[in-house]
């Protein structure tokens, strides 16, 4: 959530918003999504693990972090 | 022929030539001979005593030996180390090159160092260029590249240009030395240039009060250009479009990166001739390299925009990646210069999830400009998504302290995409 405001905020977007929040709501793309992905990257110190079908199913703030926060889970 | 300045010293070029040969090993007395030094004017020394014994040549520093020691046993050059007054390695078989031939090392900034033939005539360019006076030039090229061999060639066969050493890099302690001196003319890399501007500031750059600035060695931009022009209103300015294979091709005198699209069409009696083909630009020049091919394919990919010829980069390394979009590094970097508040910048690819890459840049602040990174960070995107497409924006931003820079004065080129800058 910390990342995703501070990208909010470089990119001069709203930053009023909760988990529940739509990403159409804060205008985020593709770009600011594989942004945010490599600033998580730098901060868990390795690459991520996407699934690409629960991708597919993000909608909400909340579905993007939880997303990001299995992609970054160690690999069992 | 000019004086040589060091310090408070003035060299003439027969005393200069003198006190080389007398550090010389009697055996290799007129043979041919790859010089090493160190010593900025022992290097001078060297070129002006292959210059008047017109013996096969080259001048090295010493640390560039490595890579090219066997290719110089197989031309018939004897190595000596000057500094150390050492023959290294003696030559076992004649040079089969033709007596005079001058040994450049490419910097090595777009691949292994080389070396390329040269003769003293495909080196001598300055007859092309308008010296309306002798001018005193501030000595800024590393020892055996193709442009210090322009500055060289200028000092010992025009009369009254002057050349002034002044000590390491773009320092304060250089440009003190070089007002000093009295030099009153600059021929550098932009990089220098604005390393200049951040070790020493706009207004200690003034004082130097530069009658002549030549821009050369890497692509101008038109904020460089600018700095110059604000400094040095009175001054001639110049960039020069030239490789050690190549030779001097393009001189711009108008003032503005890149160069008229009309010099493509020049008729071959002008002597050089230009063509673009596939977006590269080739290169015919009598000041070419005396080995190579006649049209020399330069490896540089341009754009012709409004009559204008723009350099976009190297072939290969011009364009970023995202998500299938081709993003021109050039035009990135361009658009970075045209903030007030940013000196230099770099454009590379850096890796990302998903996209591929995604376009990051350096940048190094102006003198005085001292925004935090973070606020500089947002006014950055903030001016980028203003003048270009969002997938042209740079993501990420590394601010650094000064310009970074190879040992030739340009900007170190990139061989891949980045990885974990931060």
């Amino acid at each position: 959530m910390v990342l995703l405001r501070e990208l909010q905020a470089r990119q001069g977007r709203s930053q009023d918003f909760d988990e529940s929040t739509p990403l159409e709501a804060l205008g985020l793309r593709s770009l600011d999504f594989s942004e945010l992905a490599l600033r998580v990257e730098r901060v868990v110190g390795r690459e991520l693990n996407f699934d690409a079908a629960r991708m597919r199913g993000i909608r909400t703030v909340g579905d993007a972090v939880e997303f990001l926060r299995l992609a970054a889970a160690p690999s069992a | 022929m000019g004086l040589l300045h060091v310090g408070a010293e003035r060299t003439d070029v027969t005393a200069l030539i003198a006190s080389l040969r007398s550090r010389l090993p009697a055996c290799v007395c007129r043979k041919s001979v790859a010089l090493l030094t160190d010593d900025e004017v022992s290097a001078l020394a060297a070129a002006a005593y292959l210059s008047h014994e017109r013996v096969t040549g080259a001048v090295l520093g010493r640390n560039q030996l490595h890579g090219v020691a066997a290719r110089l046993r197989e031309l018939g050059m004897t190595t000596v180390d000057l500094d150390r007054g050492a023959v290294l390695a003696p030559a076992r078989r004649a040079p089969g090159v033709s007596a005079g031939t001058v040994f450049l090392l490419t910097s090595g900034s777009t691949g292994a160092p080389k070396l390329v033939a040269h003769s003293w005539d495909s080196l001598f360019t300055a007859n092309r260029v308008r010296l309306e006076q002798p001018v005193s030039w501030w000595l800024t090229y590393r020892p055996g590249t193709y442009a210090w061999y322009q500055m060289v060639t200028m000092w010992l066969f025009l009369s009254g240009n002057d050349l002034s050493v002044c000590g390491a890099g773009a320092t304060p302690g250089a440009l003190d030395q070089a007002r000093a001196a009295g030099v009153d003319a600059l021929s550098c890399t932009p990089s220098f240039f604005r390393l200049l501007l951040v070790h020493c500031g706009m207004d200690r750059c003034r004082t130097l009060g530069l009658k002549r600035v030549t821009f050369g060695g890497e692509p101008v931009d038109d904020a460089v250009l600018q700095d110059a022009r604000t400094l040095f209103p009175q001054a001639v300015l110049t960039h020069i479009y030239a490789s050690s294979e190549a030779g001097a091709a393009i001189v711009v005198r108008d003032g503005r990166a890149g160069f008229p699209a009309s010099y493509l069409d020049r008729p071959a009696s002008s002597g050089i001739r230009l063509r673009v083909e596939d977006g590269v630009l080739l290169v015919r020049s009598p000041y070419a390299s005396i080995e190579g091919e006649e049209w020399v394919h330069t490896g540089d990919l341009v754009e012709v925009v409004d009559g204008r010829v723009q350099f976009l980069g190297r072939s290969g390394a011009a364009f970023i990646s995202v998500g299938g979009a081709k993003v021109p590094t050039r035009l990135v970097e361009a658009c970075l210069l045209r903030h007030p508040d940013v000196l230099w910048c770099k454009v590379v690819a850096q890796r990302a999830p998903l996209l591929g890459s995604v376009v990051a840049a350096q940048v190094v602040q102006r003198p005085g400009a001292a925004r935090e990174r973070q606020d500089l960070e947002r006014e950055l995107v903030r001016h980028c998504r203003n003048e270009l497409p969002e997938v042209m924006c740079p993501r990420l931003f590394t601010v650094l302290d000064t310009v970074p820079v190879t040992a030739a004065f340009k900007t170190q080129l990139e061989t891949g995409p980045a990885r974990d800058r931060t």
